[in-house]
């Protein structure tokens, strides 16, 4: 009964374990592998401007006529990385992240790299998602702001157990918000652009303000600031790998499938960021950086996101459609972690079964995912929001070196990939295709691999070092425990002839009293048939020496007892010598010592019973050539303890032949 | 009889005075310190250490029992114990007696007998014995 109970709030979350064989295919169709896999990059639309324009604000109201080209830089690549993972879903139709791409190509230490980088901005994008969603639900509602570092952490839990109960039922709850929220941004695009057209644009309510630069604008220092403004905007790129990675679960034809799905995810978010940054600027927009920077805002005025801003100015402070927004808004942020949450398992199991990352991770659990990737993302992520306030603004610092890390390398494996395909390849038709595929990677692979640069320059100062420094240690840590199961793997390979049977047995059988577990011990020795077989006492008072002898004597057992003198008192010390001198007489032998043992019911009896057993068998382990073997006598409190349990009681009623049979 | 006499044991019991002995016996383990006073004892005894004894050779042992074996009823009757004096480990074997009241184990014992090789372990059989000071 016990154990039920404890498993009871287990089984409500997680919900019933699932055997092995029913982990059939859930094969996505286009319209539910849309929302599956492209929440992420659909969703950083709805930040994405607002980066832009909060690192151009530092340069002050002038600065921001440069969001104009900024935007058309995201947008340029966008397409870009765009076309280039069309070329991966095609080439790598059983899922081509960026680990599988540039193990396959560019070797381990570059797969590693990548897989370290996607590592940590998986954790990131849980991070960065879940704190832009609460931000866009404290925007409606303010009052919230205080607790936003809890909804954050509550939201991370929830994530999880939805992932832990397995992505078949998620498919269709993240269908509702990603299609509302592209509707409802789509929605207001149209209402405002036709409100512009119409003559009376909307305007934000914060248009009036101004805002104080901080920043130089002079020359060299605008540019920089424009370059930092375009690091910000390549949030929205965050994502596009998720479906690559998951070609595998497409209906087929899969490759063309995923091609598609990623073009038309492409396009939304092109025109999705386009149409809120040209809607932004036309209804003025002001947000700062740092709220004090704003001029002529009343006082205690908090600041609201781009899109909460854009969506109050056209659809009305207030009203339905504002709420409507602000919700799948921050539903689908909050769902953007998700892809996360596909992601980081997977790649973590890969890696626990190429021996980079413990073991455990390529062990599915009771509901067919990879629970301990899913823990582990949502612990790491949950600590990094509530480390860093969880604010989006100085998280996003951190997140999309990874990215970019990751897309530079992969689209560099893609390049070689072509490359050696074209060795392969005679056919012209064929050939050509390939030439502009390669075309396609490459120029992705330069145009990220600038990017990178430039993210890294722009960002390194204001927290991406966090990154910089992280990435390297986790790429050790992989090494290293490769490293470590590398050389127990050489260790553990049998030799040529095998392991050669043992000459003799010494079985050594520990005797404190003559009682019945002892009795059981010595009888069981003497079963198992070896070569010598001793019984073994420490003496650490001659009174209770004697008293062992004479009950040994009385009881006529036919094996001969052993009494070790221990002119320190301690047990362990003259069992060790004593066994190790066996040893040493006869190298080629195995000792097997016998050690009675109580099987305790309650926790207190183990304060209680079988402490110097204990002891001794920690140390004994450690000697070579010495197999230890547990006698284990159940106490009544045990079998009570089994019979609370409710599964073992009818088996200890019913393998109960006489109390103490051996 | 050709004793050998147990001069190193002597030699090591004068070294550990001094500060330098002082310093060894803090750093030294247990069973260091304890072969240390046993090889004291042997010299106070005037016995060989067992480590210098020679097979098929009569000698004089003292240390104490570590172990004591006693054989279970049916068979050839005989009572085994190990004497330890710091240098090395001898077996004393007593046929026909399964048990000899004082031979237990951590009683200081004298011995004396021909010393055989047995396995490459020093075994005295029926040795002449002598039971030296309490447990």
């Amino acid at each position: 009964m016990k154990q039920a109970v404890l498993q009871m709030p287990k089984r409500f979350l997680v919900g019933r374990p699932l055997r092995t064989g029913q982990m059939g295919e859930t094969l996505l169709p286009k319209k539910l592998a849309l929302p599956v896999f492209c929440s992420d990059p659909l969703s950083s639309v709805a930040y994405a401007t607002e980066e832009i324009l909060l690192a151009l604000s530092l340069g002050g109201l002038a600065m921001f006529y440069l969001s104009w080209w900024v935007g058309a830089g995201v947008v340029f690549l966008l397409l870009v990385v765009t076309a280039s993972y069309r070329q991966t879903c095609h080439a790598y139709p059983n899922g081509g992240g960026a680990y599988t791409v540039s193990r396959a190509n560019l070797g381990e230490n570059a797969s590693l790299v990548a897989a370290s980088a996607l590592l940590i901005d998986y954790v990131l994008t849980v991070a960065v998602s879940v704190a832009a969603g609460v931000a866009n639900i404290v925007s409606a509602f303010p009052a919230l702001g205080r607790h936003a570092v809890l909804i954050s952490l509550v939201l991370i839990a929830v994530l999880a157990v939805m992932n832990l109960r397995g992505v078949r039922e998620s498919g269709t709850a993240f269908a509702i918000p990603t299609y509302g929220f592209v509707a409802s941004v789509f929605l207001m695009l149209a209402v405002g652009l036709v409100r512009v057209l119409a003559g009376h644009g909307p305007t934000a309510e914060s248009a009036a303000f101004g805002v104080h630069a901080t920043h130089s604008t002079m020359g060299a220092a605008a540019v920089l600031l424009a370059l930092r403004a375009f690091a910000q905007g390549c949030t929205a790129l965050t994502g596009v790998e998720a479906v690559s990675n998951g070609v595998p679960n497409f209906k087929p034809p899969k490759s063309r499938n995923a091609a598609t799905t990623l073009t038309i995810m492409g396009l939304l978010a092109v025109t999705m960021f386009g149409g809120i940054t040209v809607l932004a600027l036309a209804a003025h927009v002001h947000i700062a950086d740092n709220p004090a920077q704003l001029v002529g805002a009343p006082q205690g005025y908090e600041q609201k996101t781009v899109i909460a801003q854009l969506g109050a100015a056209v659809f009305g402070h207030g009203s339905v459609f504002f709420f409507l927004a602000q919700a799948f808004t921050a539903a689908i942020l909050v769902l953007a972690a998700n892809t996360a949450f596909n992601g980081f398992p997977i790649l973590a199991s890969i890696l626990g079964g190429d021996g980079y990352l413990p073991r455990q991770f390529a062990r599915r659990g009771d509901r067919l995912v990879f629970s301990n990737g899913i823990v582990i993302l949502s612990l790491l992520a949950g600590a990094l929001v509530w480390a860093f306030d969880a604010s989006t603004t100085r998280l996003i610092q951190l997140y999309i070196i990874g990215v970019f890390v990751s897309f530079t390398l992969s689209q560099s494996g893609m390049v070689r990939h072509w490359g050696d395909e074209l060795r392969r390849l005679t056919d012209p038709a064929a050939r050509r295709s390939i030439h502009r595929s390669r075309a396609i990677n490459l120029v992705g692979a330069l145009l990220t691999g600038l990017v990178l640069v430039i993210v890294l320059l722009t960002k390194f100062m204001h927290g991406a070092w966090i990154v910089v420094v992280t990435m390297p240690l986790v790429f050790l840590m992989m090494k290293g425990i490769q490293r470590h199961y590398r050389r127990v793997a050489a260790e553990l390979e049998p030799g040529d002839d095998g392991v050669p049977l043992p000459s003799r047995i010494h079985a050594v059988v520990l005797v404190s009293k003559v009682h019945t577990p002892t009795l059981r011990a010595v009888a069981f020795a003497r079963a198992t048939r070896p070569n010598t077989l001793t019984a073994l006492s420490v003496a650490t008072s001659q009174e209770e020496a004697d008293r062992l002898e004479r009950a040994w004597a009385e009881r006529d057992i036919p094996v001969p007892l052993t009494i070790l003198d221990s002119p320190y008192r301690d047990i362990t010390g003259p069992v060790l010598d004593y066994v190790t001198r066996i040893r040493l007489r006869s190298p080629r032998d195995v000792v097997c010592v016998f050690i009675p043992e109580y099987v305790v019911g309650r926790w207190w009896e183990h304060l209680l019973h079988n402490q110097s057993a204990f002891r001794l068998k920690a140390r004994l382990l450690f000697r070579t050539g010495v197999m230890v073997t547990s006698v284990p006598w159940q106490l009544g409190s045990a079998e009570a303890a089994l019979a609370r349990q409710g599964e073992g009681a009818e088996f200890a009623g019913r393998t109960r032949v006489r109390p103490g049979a051996a | 009889m050709d004793e050998v006499p147990a001069g190193t044991a002597q030699e090591s019991a004068q070294g550990a005075r001094g500060l330098r002995g002082f310093l060894r016996r803090l750093t030294s383990s247990k069973a260091e310190l304890e072969a240390e006073e046993l090889q004291k004892t042997t010299g106070e005894e005037g016995a060989t250490p067992i480590k210098a004894c020679a097979a098929r050779r009569r000698a004089c042992v003292a240390g104490t029992l570590r172990t004591v074996t006693l054989r279970p009823r049916g068979g050839a009757p005989s009572l085994e114990a190990e004497l330890y004096d710091g240098s090395d480990v001898i077996s004393l074997v007593w046929l026909g007696r399964r048990r000899i009241a004082g031979i237990e184990p951590g009683r200081l014992v004298r011995a004396e007998g021909l010393v055989s090789v047995q396995d490459g372990r020093k075994v005295m059989f029926n040795p002449r014995y002598e039971l030296r000071g309490g447990s």
